[in-house]
């Protein structure tokens, strides 16, 4: 209830797309524990993360542009999984200036694992 | 054994001891409602598939919430009161093309073959059969194939207020763009 009442007023007091962001965050995670999480327990990982804002940390393996929307792989200890997170349009500018190797950290909704684990509508943090 | 470890351990299998194995990550799955009221249209670009150009088996799986849908509202709708797609997020299809050998994978050219497998979607599971088109173009495969499906066969159920303007039978294609690995 109490925390209810603080998002509440967070909201009323800051305003504004980018605190939904951070309001909203339930959970920071690595992406190679996140992958990792998903590859050994899926039924566990899916009530856990499925459907959340994530903030995940991780090395960026690949940068793709496609459409006018940027996605962005990070690195797990498996050799051909990663994160992928698909990036919101509206700061494309800032993604162009990404490189691959660097770590970064973004939130995101998790929509699950297939064969990658998937986030969408993702903003970077920092 | 989870799906994706019964998926990975196909395509590790065919990487590892099998020649004849093709796969995609951005396979193509989209669904077509057609009535008199509203026509709706989502597209999935992210499927996840496996083929064994010998055996003919055969599987695929989507996340749910990778349908795109040109309406955001109608998206939420699908993903929080029909699909469920945080309870179930997968849909999975397993199989086999019955008759493989019509396809000649080395050579050019466009091909019919006949399959059969058990689709997966929220916490049903059905066997269906279709006809696919198999073009084969400079060592790439494009599978192509289109099927009905009833929303209320797999527990979709559509509230009456929303019935009107949903199919009672849903178009689905499929366009998997094989390469070999």
């Amino acid at each position: 209830m109490k925390k209810g009442i603080l998002i509440i007023l967070a909201i009323a007091l800051m305003g504004g797309g980018a605190v939904y962001w951070y309001v909203f965050v339930l959970l920071k995670v690595e992406a190679k524990k996140l992958f990792n999480d998903y590859t050994q327990f899926e039924d566990s990982a899916n009530k856990i993360y499925n459907g959340k804002v994530l903030q995940v940390k991780g090395q960026i393996s690949q940068i793709d542009f496609q459409n006018n929307r940027y996605t962005i792989s990070l690195a797990t200890d498996d050799a051909m999984g990663v994160v992928l997170c698909e990036m919101d349009t509206t700061d494309n500018a800032q993604y162009a200036q990404l490189k691959a190797q660097s770590m970064i950290e973004l939130a995101g909704f998790c929509n699950g694992l297939n064969f990658d684990v998937y986030l969408d509508r993702c903003k970077l943090v920092k | 054994m989870n799906k994706f470890f019964a998926l990975t351990t196909a395509l590790c299998l065919a990487l590892g001891l099998n020649a004849d194995n093709y796969m995609t990550k951005t396979g193509t799955v989209k669904f077509f409602s057609h009535t008199t009221l509203e026509d709706i249209k989502a597209e999935n670009r992210k499927v996840v598939s496996v083929l064994n150009s010998s055996t003919g088996a055969m599987e695929f799986s989507l996340l749910m919430k990778g349908f795109d849908f040109t309406n955001q509202l109608m998206e939420d709708h699908f993903n929080e009161s029909y699909a469920e797609s945080d309870k179930y997020p997968k849909a999975t299809f397993k199989g086999t093309v019955t008759d493989i050998s019509k396809v000649d994978f080395t050579k050019d050219g466009s091909y019919t073959a006949n399959y059969t497998g058990k689709l997966t979607i929220k916490d049903v599971t059905k066997d269906i059969t279709g006809v696919a088109k198999f073009v084969i173009k400079d060592g790439k495969v494009t599978a192509t194939s289109d099927i009905k499906v009833k929303p209320k066969d797999y527990h979709i159920n559509i509230p009456a207020t929303a019935g009107a303007k949903i199919a009672e039978e849903l178009t689905v294609d499929m366009i998997m763009d094989y390469t070999k690995k």
